[in-house]
This record gives C-alpha cells, sequence and structure tokens, in this order.
C-alpha cells in the first residue's frame, strides 16, 4: 500500500484509547471514473493577453457593470460566441466534426462544461460523430458495407489536409 | 545574408509594441476557461496567428453586435461614449462604439457642429417694430 494512503499519529487525550493511531484508506472501495484519464489532464489554466482598444474597454466595462459580471466573463462570452461561430462556418462536417473534437481533446472540461463537439454537431452526437469521422456521413454506414475501402475513403479534402497539419500542430 | 529567425521576432515585437501605442490598445490579460482556451489555441496555431492578432481582428464588431443585441445596454453605450468623448473627444476608429455610430445606433454631435448648427439654423431675431404700425 502506498504511503500516500497510510497516516499514523500520536493522541495522548488521557483515556484508554491513548496511544498510537492509524489510518489506512482503500482504494479498491472507491469508484473508478469510467473516463479517468480525461480527469487526469492537467488544467491548463491558460491566460492569454489579448490587444483590446481602450474604447472597446469603456464598452465592455460599461455593458459587464450593467448586467453584473465581471469584464472577464464578458469577454470569455463574446470570445466564446466567435470561436463557434468560426466553428460552424465550416462547411465539412468531418472537418468541422475534426476541428472540434481536436480542441476538446485539449481542454480539461468539469462536468458542466459543453465540449465543442456539442456546437459542433448536435446533441446526439456519439453516434453520428462515429459516422462523420468514419464515413463523412451522418447516416448509419456499416464498414462491412465497403469492404477493402482505404483509410480516408469517404472523408473529405478538407477533414483529410486538417488532419495531417493537426498531427503536426500536436507533435 | 538571410535574417535570422531572432531578428525577425524582435521585428515583430517593435511593430507590436508600435501599434499598441499608435491605436490606443491597451494590453488585458485574459483567461478564458477551459473551452475557449483550446478552441483559441487551435485557431491561433492553424492560422499562425497569435491569439491577440485572432481576437483583435474581431473583437470591436462582436463587441458592437452584443451592444445591440439588448434595448437594455441602451445606457451601457451612453456611458461608454461619454466617457470615450470625455478622454478623446473622437471615438477611435473602428471600436465598437464607432461601429454602433455609423450604424446609426446613436448619433454623436460633437460642440463645433453644435456651434455651427446654432448659427445656421437658430431663430433669427425679430426686427423691432415701430410701436405705430
Amino acid at each position: 500500500m502506498s504511503d500516500q494512503n497510510v497516516r499514523s499519529f500520536s493522541v495522548q487525550r488521557g483515556s484508554v484509547l491513548d496511544g498510537e493511531f492509524t489510518l489506512r484508506v482503500k482504494p479498491e472501495m472507491f469508484r473508478e471514473t469510467s473516463d479517468q484519464s480525461f480527469s487526469e489532464k492537467p488544467k491548463s489554466d491558460r491566460k492569454f493577453n489579448i490587444r483590446i482598444k481602450q474604447h472597446d474597454i469603456l464598452l465592455l466595462d460599461a455593458l459587464a457593470e450593467q448586467e453584473g459580471v465581471s469584464r472577464s466573463v464578458l469577454i470569455n462570452r463574446l470570445l466564446h460566441d466567435f470561436l463557434r461561430d468560426e466553428l460552424m462556418s465550416v462547411q465539412d462536417d468531418d472537418a468541422r466534426a475534426l476541428l472540434a473534437v481536436a480542441a476538446d481533446e485539449q481542454a480539461n472540461y468539469d462536468d458542466l462544461s459543453q465540449p465543442w463537439v456539442f456546437d459542433a454537431i448536435g446533441s446526439d452526437f456519439h453516434h453520428i460523430l462515429h459516422n462523420i469521422l468514419e464515413f463523412n456521413d451522418r447516416n448509419e454506414q456499416q464498414p462491412s458495407d465497403h469492404p477493402g475501402a482505404p483509410e480516408n475513403q469517404f472523408n473529405s479534402e478538407a477533414f483529410i489536409g486538417l488532419g495531417e497539419k493537426l498531427k503536426g500542430i500536436k507533435k | 545574408m538571410s535574417r535570422g529567425i531572432l531578428s525577425k521576432v524582435i521585428e515583430e515585437i517593435g511593430e507590436t509594441q508600435a501599434e499598441i501605442r499608435a491605436e490606443d490598445y491597451t494590453m488585458v490579460n485574459v483567461r478564458p476557461g477551459e473551452k475557449v482556451a483550446s478552441m483559441l489555441g487551435l485557431v491561433s496555431a492553424l492560422s499562425g496567428k497569435t491569439p491577440s492578432a485572432v481576437v483583435a481582428e474581431e473583437l470591436s464588431s462582436r463587441l458592437a453586435a452584443y451592444a445591440v443585441s439588448s434595448a437594455t445596454h441602451a445606457g451601457a453605450i451612453l456611458d461608454a461614449a461619454e466617457e470615450a468623448l470625455k478622454q478623446n473627444q473622437m471615438l477611435q476608429p473602428g471600436c465598437a462604439l464607432d461601429i454602433l455610430q455609423n450604424a446609426d445606433v446613436f448619433e454623436l454631435e460633437n460642440g463645433f457642429e453644435k456651434q455651427i448648427r446654432d448659427k445656421l439654423f437658430s431663430p433669427k431675431k425679430e426686427p423691432k417694430r415701430d410701436a405705430h404700425e
């Protein structure tokens, strides 16, 4: 058992229970999370220095004050809407889904966050995501329907090119 | 001799700094959260632009669109415009307030324009009439 799970200490309270106490945590009793690797990703806590026009700061602050939020929250909201529109402007479903997946892989979400793939392809995304990434088609298809099909047979040129570029970024 | 990587980087830093001074930009430190940070980082990497450059081109128009999305923002627009004009007498070209003004969301009359208007359109004094008329 690792030392992290054991703790010993002395208690002297003038009772029969006085002496060395030992606590042991039983790791096997903890419920495994289904996506442990996901939760183990370090939180990026990234900060960005953004150039903002001074008069835009005045408007940001006035709007933030009126709505009772911080300037940072308002900027975050604007950035989210901007990036979502950028994502949704990608015409090819598979390329858009690939971008969303690549961004989600870089993020360490909490349970309340909605990943980019939801924005990219809607609520019933798991099923559709597979079909789009594999077949560039939202409809159900089986690999057995296409025996001997080469990799990326069904994907758009944008998807293939973007995939190559993302490989370079991840290295 | 070809220019080195460092000299290019330093030149870009100088250009950015000059731009900041010239156009009255302020550098704001933003911690946007996991979702936005991941996509912003990705867009930045794909476009070859810094996150700041990606955002700077878009923020003013986004802010203007947000401001005009609700009539309840009218007071905030007036507050910000008043403060901006007190500081600089003019709105920064391309800023959200400038975009809103150009879109006729609000109109602005500066002191000079008011003087001109007063001179040209103020009611002329009636000439004194003779009491016997």
